[in-house]
């Protein structure tokens, strides 16, 4: 944007030249049409007998204000046209980043119900905790719901991993159902007992 | 005699500033224009290896999670750092239900159970002997997999070296590696390759035993989990793979077939074995 700025400016500011000049030069013709009767005999590189003429008409201000119009119209339509293409590959890098940090998102939240899966974290509620290097930029914690049907606890838990990226705000949702181990081992016990066999 | 109309020309100056700013804006709509040619090449690459890397990951953790021993015919799995081959279990595809006249030919059939591979192709010229850059490194063409969507009991009893079984559509003998999937025929029994990715470049496997972590799986059973990790840049050499220097895509894949029970009442399986 500061090219556009600089040749807007650089336009404006030879627009506003050239006005000045054309305007000086005719002030100048008429000034000595009007003074030097001779000056017909005399032309000199800015004037001459057709610019004396034209200088009795009245000033062409309509044409170069065109001239102005249309340069001010030609940047309009490069300006625009620069600023969509700037908002399309804007979108496309901001869409590109969401795909990487959803990908990578999915990784972590999948590796964290793993885990929980393998026993090595527990299935229960957490408050936000950052992953290891190099992913310390990620947090993640978990919710869990009892899964009750027509008020019996069926032994399942609900977890849902939450894995936030806290720099750009991003946040991912996995959900699963996941036996309740601690009740499925009562449960099992206890059908091992009335049995009669031990586990 | 008409006089012509005044028409007044451009001076020097006017044409040189015209042709200056023509100049400098030309000159800022190429190098805007090459700049969004280098960001769209970005964001397809970003695109792309990101999209690979979800497409396998995905593809991957869905057959680890229906990965299967079977009784009679599946190996189990048998892994290394850069390979993994095991059993999973899918619906199968319409060729398992494809009807066909005698004269028409007959569509490879499938079953429920099939073996899959994942592993680094490396490139290899006309003769099949590997291409090495500069750096003496061998070239990576992507990950592959390999599925063998007919199985027998046959064909997975042997991992190594070869092993015969019948061709079920020819029923002649064939030969067939199971590792390569390289037939002696060339017939139906040939395990169909697929370049997966061509962005990725490294892939690295682990396997919780269920104390730690191994970088070898091998027997009937299978691991509780796979540890996947793959990388957009080749393994330099002298590097071992878990001193990978560049970034990774990294994902831990819980396997439920794998798993041992909780405590309490422990179920055996048909062999009268743990899986």
């Amino acid at each position: 944007m500061n090219l556009v700025s600089g040749i807007w400016y650089l336009v404006s500011e030879i627009c506003y030249l050239k006005s000045e000049i054309s305007d000086l030069r005719y002030q100048i013709s008429d000034t000595r049409y009007q003074t030097n009767g001779h000056y017909r005999d005399m032309p000199t590189p800015w004037t001459s007998r057709s610019r004396c003429r034209a200088a009795q008409r009245p000033r062409r201000k309509g044409r170069r204000a065109a001239v102005l119009l249309e340069v001010i119209l030609a940047l309009a339509l490069f300006v625009g046209t620069s600023g969509i293409v700037l908002a399309s590959l804007s979108a496309c890098v901001r869409s590109a980043r969401e795909i990487r940090l959803e990908a990578q998102a999915a990784d972590l939240a999948v590796t964290r119900l793993s885990e929980i899966q393998m026993g090595l974290l527990p299935i229960q509620d957490s408050s936000a905790e950052p992953f290891d290097p190099p992913f310390d930029a990620w947090t993640w914690q978990a919710a869990t719901m009892p899964v009750i049907d027509n008020g019996e606890d069926m032994g399942l838990k609900k977890i849902e991993i939450v894995v936030t990226q806290t720099e750009q705000g991003f946040v991912y949702r996995l959900s699963a159902l996941l036996v309740d181990q601690v009740q499925a081992a009562g449960t099992a016990d206890q059908a091992s007992a009335a049995a009669g066999g031990g586990p | 005699m008409r006089r012509r109309p005044f028409h007044r020309g451009f001076t020097l100056l006017e044409v040189l500033l015209g042709l200056t700013l023509a100049v400098v804006v030309v000159a800022g709509a190429f190098a805007f224009y090459r700049r969004a040619l280098e960001v769209r090449e970005l964001v397809i690459q970003d695109v792309e290896v990101a999209g690979a890397e979800r497409a396998i990951m995905d593809h991957l953790t869905a057959e680890l999670r229906a990965a299967q021993v079977d009784a009679f015919v599946s190996p189990g799995m048998q892994g290394t750092a850069s390979q993994i081959k095991f059993g999973t279990v899918v619906v199968p595809g319409p060729p398992a239900w494809a009807v066909v006249n005698a004269t028409d030919t007959p569509v490879t059939p499938e079953r429920d159970l099939q073996v899959v591979t994942y592993e680094l192709r490396p490139t290899v010229d006309d003769q099949g002997n590997p291409v090495l850059d500069d750096q003496g490194n061998p070239l990576i063409d992507g990950i592959e997999r390999m599925c063998q969507t007919l199985v027998s009991a046959v064909t997975v009893a042997s991992t190594t070296g070869t092993a015969s079984t019948l061709n079920p559509i020819t029923g002649t003998p064939t030969t067939v590696n199971p590792t390569t999937g390289a037939s002696a025929t060339g017939d139906a029994t040939v395990i169909p390759s697929t370049l997966v990715s061509a962005r990725m470049k490294f892939l690295y496997f682990r396997y919780w035993d269920g104390t730690q972590w191994t970088e070898a799986w091998s027997g009937r059973g299978l691991p509780a989990a796979v540890e996947v990790i793959m990388g957009v840049d080749p393994l330099p050499s002298n590097v071992l793979p878990a001193d990978y220097p560049y970034a990774v895509f990294h994902r831990v894949v819980f396997l439920p077939g794998g798993a041992k029970p909780p405590s309490g009442t422990i179920v055996l399986g048909l062999d009268g074995e743990l899986p």
